[in-house]
């Protein structure tokens, strides 16, 4: 027992270590994400159909609002082909294509707003006839990103307006190691007493 | 930290462990304590160093004074173009059918008079309260003329004085629109509205009727560096982009005269709208989601293209799916007219009221807007937000009233007497 009491001082350090770790980090976590989430793409991402298709359907996990729905259809030199009126049916949201859309590779960039007020945004990619090779490989995805998307604006608003976030943290932390080197030494010098009575 | 207390919780007597055990566990504790101690400590160190505690330099916000009172007598009425003050009482009346033009020139030489006393900080002219009369707090009172009092006093009334056209969000509830006369009493100590207000209903016990009462407050006087942006109940900061008071760009705005009659020279119009903000769907909303509604960041209002309140917003700016930073949709985006002309003041206050049914909030805005011309200012704003602004979604307009502010008076005139 006596010998392993040098060690129990290791496990406190390591497990206090922990708790503060979490308790500094996990304010900055982010909000867990309720939002709309892409269920389904017609075509589907990666797909390559042999005739063009004359719309595009976006389903979502749950319903998304009137406001703020836009389906590009985007080909490799930046047109859009996208035409006509959206239309929105609960948690689907259906964009005409252009009759004479050629062969060839496209993206498909969305953002709708969820039930809940929140803009999701993302991308996918499909090709029509055979020879087409998917376009590339950088936005395309279907998985539902933030907006406005990771420009430095957005990510500039969560911290303070000086800029002093990360600080704070840096200073938290050497503060917090400095504690631990005094509680260690504490417990050191303890065990040396008890050791020479 | 909730496993730990569940350890503890289901973990045998504290007697039964063994004395190492207990051992690592104090360890733990202590750890824990001395960790945090030292991050608090070394923190507040940080803090203090950066704050410069300890220096001479001078508080930058100036002290509450209660004595402070503003002009009453002048060109224009006092309390639209002043600096708005922390509290507000607007009262709507309505005039008896039987009431004549000479009654209401007495009406508005009474509340006049007693008005210019209680912004100077004397009692009214029966004040059964005049020690509370004493602080008048930059009190200012200003008058509005509805459609029915115009009609009344026989004057030519400003085609836009009438109830603004119907919008499709609105929900409006009659105990909040309209009205004959309207008080509009600000100060910044709500004792002084609480008193001004009474004194002046007194004078109108023989004259008029109150049909709505509605009272809205900002930041405490003193709270803030002057000048700063008020925030609605929502964070966001509201009313940037208003006219700054004095310049050539306030008086077209809200002095103009192009669309008045001649007894409106020096006034202008007030669009009081009551909207309610569904704080309780609001909290379901997480802060890029807001930010996005608005077009504006919480933290400093600035765009979402800027880092400064004032910084101009840049429309063209697109994120890397190719959608506008600022979204086509957002509030930011929707009032902003390329019209220079479409623009107005807005003075506008929070209202926070007993919560109704299961809901744990009844909170809103006072929106109050000065405006040459309600429609050639006013209505081209609200039909854009109308047809598309995604904070409709959290805002519900449930009141709505519009009056002519006549112009001020000199010390020997009174409130309206261009107009009988």
């Amino acid at each position: 027992m006596i010998s392993a009491q040098p060690r129990r001082p290791a496990a406190a350090v390591f497990l206090t270590l922990a708790v503060i770790a979490l308790s500094i980090f996990s304010p900055v976590a982010p909000a867990a994400d309720a939002h709309d989430q892409v269920a389904l793409t017609v075509p589907a991402d990666g797909a390559n159909v042999d005739l063009a298709p004359a719309e595009i359907a976006i389903t979502f996990t749950d319903d998304i609002l009137e406001v703020g729905a836009i389906v590009m259809v985007v080909d490799t030199e930046e047109k859009n082909w996208a035409e006509g009126d959206m239309r929105l049916d609960g948690p689907q949201a259906t964009q005409p294509v252009a009759a004479d859309l050629p062969d060839g590779a496209y993206d498909v960039r969305w953002r709708v707003v969820s039930a809940d007020g929140h803009p999701v945004s993302g991308a996918f990619a499909f090709t029509v006839g055979a020879a087409a090779q998917p376009r590339s490989q950088s936005t395309a995805g279907a998985t539902a990103a933030p907006d406005p998307s990771g420009d430095a604006t957005s990510a500039a608003s969560e911290e303070p307006a000086d800029g002093t976030g990360l600080s704070v943290v840096a200073v938290g932390l050497f503060g917090a190691f400095g504690g631990l080197a005094a509680v260690a030494l504490f417990i050191a010098w303890r065990a040396r007493r008890r050791g020479n009575p | 930290m909730s496993s730990l207390t569940e350890n503890e919780r289901s973990g045998p007597p504290e007697s039964s462990v063994q004395s190492g055990r207990r051992l690592s566990r104090r360890h733990l504790l202590l750890g824990g304590a001395a960790a945090g101690i030292g991050a608090a400590g070394a923190m507040g160190i940080d803090l203090v160093a950066k704050a410069g505690i300890g220096g001479s330099a001078a508080p930058s916000v100036p002290l509450f004074r209660g004595t402070d009172a503003v002009p009453f007598f002048g060109v224009h009425q006092a309390g639209v173009d002043t600096d708005p003050q922390a509290r507000v009482t607007f009262v709507a009346l309505n005039l008896p059918a039987q009431i004549d033009r000479a009654a209401l020139r007495r009406m508005m030489r009474i509340l006049t008079d007693d008005a210019a006393r209680l912004t100077q900080g004397g009692g009214a002219l029966a004040d059964s309260e005049p020690e509370l009369a004493v602080v008048p707090a930059r009190l200012t009172v200003t008058f509005g003329f509805g459609p029915g009092l115009v009609a009344v006093a026989g004057g030519e009334a400003p085609g836009w004085l009438r109830p603004l056209p119907a919008f499709t969000i609105d929900r409006l509830q009659p105990e909040w629109n309209d009205g004959d006369l309207l008080l509009q009493i600000a100060a910044d100590d709500p004792m002084t509205v609480a008193h001004a207000t009474r004194m002046l209903l007194k004078d109108l016990r023989s004259f008029a009727s109150v049909r709505w009462v509605q009272s809205g407050f900002r930041r405490a006087a003193g709270s803030e560096k002057p000048g700063t942006t008020m925030r609605n109940l929502f964070g966001q900061v509201d009313g940037t982009a208003n006219p700054a008071a004095g310049t050539a760009d306030f008086n077209a705005l809200v002095w103009g005269t192009a669309s008045g009659p001649g007894w409106l020279v020096g006034g202008t119009s007030l669009v009081l709208r009551r909207i309610s903000m569904n704080l309780d769907t609001w909290d379901g909303l997480d802060r890029s989601g807001r930010e996005s509604a608005v077009g504006r960041t919480l933290a400093v209002g600035a765009p979402l293209t800027g880092t400064k309140e004032r910084d101009e917003p840049d429309f063209t700016a697109t994120n890397a799916l190719g959608f506008p930073v600022i979204p086509e949709y957002s509030h930011l985006r929707r009032a902003r007219s390329e019209d220079r002309s479409q623009r107005i003041h807005r003075r506008g206050y929070n209202y926070d009221d007993a919560p109704q049914g299961s809901g744990v909030s009844n909170s809103g805005l006072l929106f109050a807007s000065f405006q040459a011309d309600v429609d050639a200012q006013f209505v081209p704003i609200q039909q854009r937000l109308d047809t598309l602004d995604l904070l409709n979604q959290w805002t519900t307009p449930i009141g709505s009233a519009v009056f002519a502010i006549p112009p001020g008076c000199a010390t020997d005139g009174y409130i309206g007497d261009t107009l009988f």
